[in-house]
């Protein structure tokens, strides 16, 4: 018997012995983390979750916080910031090495081009450079083919809402080091003063009309007022932007009603954590930008973290440089797959909700008391959002039924097959007893595809 | 008696247990210098972390709830070992105690150097070129410290083989019947010594300690163990002198040792200056090369001489 506990204890040992090594590489070999994460991930854009190491509890394969488990917005709010942190686990060995480049650069933009391009101030170039090719000459962008054009991987736009001189430069100078990592990295950056959402918009269009090459993939990031002029710009026009980066902003708008938004990612300092309205509004944004299929967008499109004290005038946070880095090489290997932005016609929150009870009646189905039931669940649209076809798939009889019943209504409209599907058979679902039985009995067509849609959303690739 | 060994853990211990009321005494006196040491403590960090987030308290805590906890873990600590120190003065052997002591020093070291990489590995703990430096050097030499203390704590204890040649070798003995010689006694009995604890060192029998403790004057009628087993003790046989070896050849047959009478030289009587002087002597001079003159080289005495010489013996 002390021979087999001795056995074990030994076998112990050395397991956590094994544990503490690989964890130790991990958490400070660069190569290593990224080598594990493709490995759990797969490569960007066409990853699927290892089956294996999925049974060890790695880091990669953390669940997403859930509303539903969180009634309070601010443990909401916590599980997000845990959530964060342990999904981009990963990226520790980089923000030690841009922490280390921020103490120890003297000056990072030594060997670094900055240019004014018309009214746009000191945009600092990484020097990337590239043959043009025959639609770029046909477009009038390079005079004869092989000429060559000079390119970003990026563009990231800082932010700042005074338009002070002094400020300017101040906050330029505060972000020589991030540039100067960042640059390295292929990515242009500059500060950029704006004093609204639309003079951010116009800016950005500007950028992408006149210097696509260099303003294809942009990252915007702003603090306070800027942040929240930002959103706003965001939930305007999200196709402009590839990744968005907030800390603390001032007032949160509502996010918009679209997938296929840019990366998401907020911080927020301990003791300025938005009150319950705005901070639900927030959380909204982080799984707004993470309803996605794709496992890189969908577990690291949509972050928030809540840091103990967060200094505004300086440096960018390492969280945010590492995520940004792990946004531009998704671009880099599967921009192709980068979803366009269309109508978000479901929010979880609201599918989440359950019916009134008072609505339920037993009995034979009521196609009426499914609309009235479903009336509750349909999301309203804000203003000037428009409205996008219905998705030609997923039609059934009950769909079609349904629709009828709801030709007028224009938010119906807008929600497409699957997304209708989804909801009215949650729907019966909720009414418990065999409504769904009876569903099938009726259209079979329906109840498969629902078991197909729900599969697919319990599935980790939704 | 008490050895030095565990006089050493003794003492070690108590000064340990003197050490804590005189640590609370002096900060409760305030004594600045102790007060400042622990405030800088608590305001230090090891690898990035500060040292009270370290001993587990949250992070923005004050700086006098971080100083008490310092306090009462040193506290802790201390006492902790002040009981392993009495403790190990306490046993009885001292390979086993140092052992012990190792063991007691290796285990926390290993463990708390685990317990710090686990909550470095889990943690969000973003570090510097500086602290990494900081962090490969507290490793590896914790590493290897623990190491070689566990191994030393872990070895295990050389028992002599059981073999049957000395006992085969006596049985020879016997058979020839060699008289028993006390040389062969004194080898068995230093066998024996490799095989039984030595009396100087503390792996004594617990009953002989508690006795030796207890009553002196007892040890004192006992035969002192140096006289036992120290070979220069034993009382060697005596060593035949040449004359008598020459004047008895028998008792040179009798000696016991093999050894020696396997060396000739050693039982050759050598021959006395006045036979080697004598004329009628057969024995050639040269080869005893020992300097005496040939008698052509020497001179003939004169009368004046003649009346120096005295005789030689009576």
């Amino acid at each position: 018997m002390i021979r087999v506990i001795k056995l074990f204890l030994t076998f112990l040992f050395f397991v956590v012995i094994l544990y503490v090594l690989e964890g130790a590489c991990f958490r400070l070999v660069e190569q290593y983390a990224d080598f594990r994460l493709k490995y759990a991930w797969g490569e960007p854009g066409q990853g699927v979750f290892h089956p294996v190491l999925k049974k060890f509890g790695l880091d990669h394969f953390i669940e997403r916080p859930k509303q539903s488990d969180f009634p309070e917005p601010h443990k909401y709010a916590e599980a997000e910031s845990d959530y964060a942190k342990t999904v981009m686990s990963f990226a520790r060995p980089l923000r030690d090495r841009y922490e280390d480049y921020v103490a120890s650069e003297p000056d990072p933009l030594s060997n670094f081009e900055i240019r004014d391009f018309g009214k746009i101030r000191g945009l600092v170039l990484p020097g990337l450079k590239r043959p043009a090719t025959m639609e770029e000459v046909t477009l009038k962008k390079a005079r004869r083919v092989g000429d060559p054009l000079e390119y970003s991987e990026a563009m990231l736009i800082r932010f700042l809402s005074s338009s002070q001189t002094e400020d300017y430069e101040a906050e330029f100078g505060f972000q020589e080091p991030t540039f100067g990592f960042l640059l390295q990295n292929g990515i242009a950056c500059m500060v950029l003063p704006v004093s609204s959402a639309r003079d951010v918009m116009e800016t950005i269009s500007y950028l992408k009309k006149e210097h696509d090459l260099l303003a294809h993939n942009i990252f915007a990031w702003g603090d306070g007022i800027a942040g929240t002029y930002l959103l706003e710009a965001c939930r305007q026009k999200p196709g402009q932007f590839k990744a968005v980066l907030v800390a603390d902003p001032a007032e949160i708008p509502a996010p918009p009603l679209f997938s296929g938004l840019p990366w998401m990612n907020f911080l927020v300092s301990e003791d300025l954590i938005p009150k319950d309205e705005s901070l639900s509004r927030l959380l909204k944004w982080v799984r707004a930008g993470r309803e996605t299929e794709s496992i890189y967008p969908s577990r690291l499109g949509g972050v928030m973290r809540i840091e103990e004290n967060h200094a505004q005038e300086s440096t960018m946070p390492s969280f945010f440089l590492s995520w940004l880095l792990q946004c531009a090489a998704y671009i880099e290997n599967a921009g192709d797959q980068w979803p366009e932005a269309k109508p978000f016609p479901s929010d979880e929150t609201q599918l989440d909700q359950s019916p009134r009870e008072g609505n339920l009646t037993e009995g034979p189905l009521d196609l009426s008391t499914v609309e009235q039931t479903n009336q509750e669940l349909s999301i309203p649209l804000g203003e000037g959002h428009s409205i996008y076809g219905t998705d030609p798939t997923f039609d059934c009889k009950m769909v079609r039924s349904y629709r009828e019943m709801h030709k007028d209504n224009p938010k119906i409209r807008a929600i497409s097959n699957r997304d209708l599907i989804l909801r009215l058979g949650r729907g019966f679902e909720k009414r418990g007893g065999d409504v769904l039985e009876q569903i099938r009995e009726r259209d079979a067509l329906f109840h498969r595809y629902y078991l197909s849609l729900k599969a697919l959303e319990d599935s980790p690739l939704y | 008696m008490y050895s030095v060994n565990r006089l050493f853990f003794l003492t070690l211990g108590s000064v340990c247990f003197l050490v804590i009321p005189f640590f609370w005494l002096a900060l409760y006196f305030d004594f600045s210098a102790l007060e400042n040491f622990v405030i800088a403590l608590s305001a230090s960090e090891f690898v990035g972390y500060p040292i009270p987030e370290l001993l587990g308290a949250e992070r923005g805590t004050s700086v006098v709830a971080q100083v008490q906890r310092i306090e009462i873990l040193f506290t802790i600590l201390v006492i902790a070992y002040s009981f392993f120190f009495v403790g190990l003065s306490f046993m009885k052997e001292a390979d086993q105690r140092m052992r012990y002591f190792a063991g007691g020093i290796a285990t926390p070291l290993f463990f708390g150097l685990l317990v710090f990489w686990l909550k470095f590995i889990e943690d969000d703990h973003i570090i510097s070129k500086t602290e990494k430096h900081e962090l490969f050097e507290y490793t590896i030499g914790c590493l290897v410290l623990s190491v070689l203390l566990f191994t030393y704590s872990f070895r295990s204890k050389k028992r002599p083989r059981p073999s049957l040649q000395p006992v085969e070798a006596q049985a020879e003995e016997d058979f020839e019947g060699g008289a028993a010689s006390t040389e062969s006694e004194g080898e068995a009995s230093s066998e024996e010594e490799d095989v039984l604890p030595r009396p100087d060192s503390e792996d004594q029998p617990p009953s002989e300690s508690e006795d030796t403790q207890t009553t002196p004057e007892a040890v004192e009628e006992l035969p002192s163990p140096e006289s036992l087993e120290e070979p220069a003790a034993i009382e060697p046989p005596p060593e035949p002198e040449p004359e008598v070896a020459a004047q008895s050849p028998e008792a040179v047959e009798e000696l016991p040792s093999p050894e020696s009478l396997e060396e000739p030289a050693a039982i050759e009587p050598l021959p006395e200056p006045d036979d080697l002087a004598s004329p009628g002597s057969d024995l050639p001079l040269a080869e005893l090369e020992i300097g005496y003159p040939s008698p052509d080289e020497v001179p003939p005495p004169s009368p004046d001489d003649a009346e120096n010489l005295k005789p030689d013996r009576p």
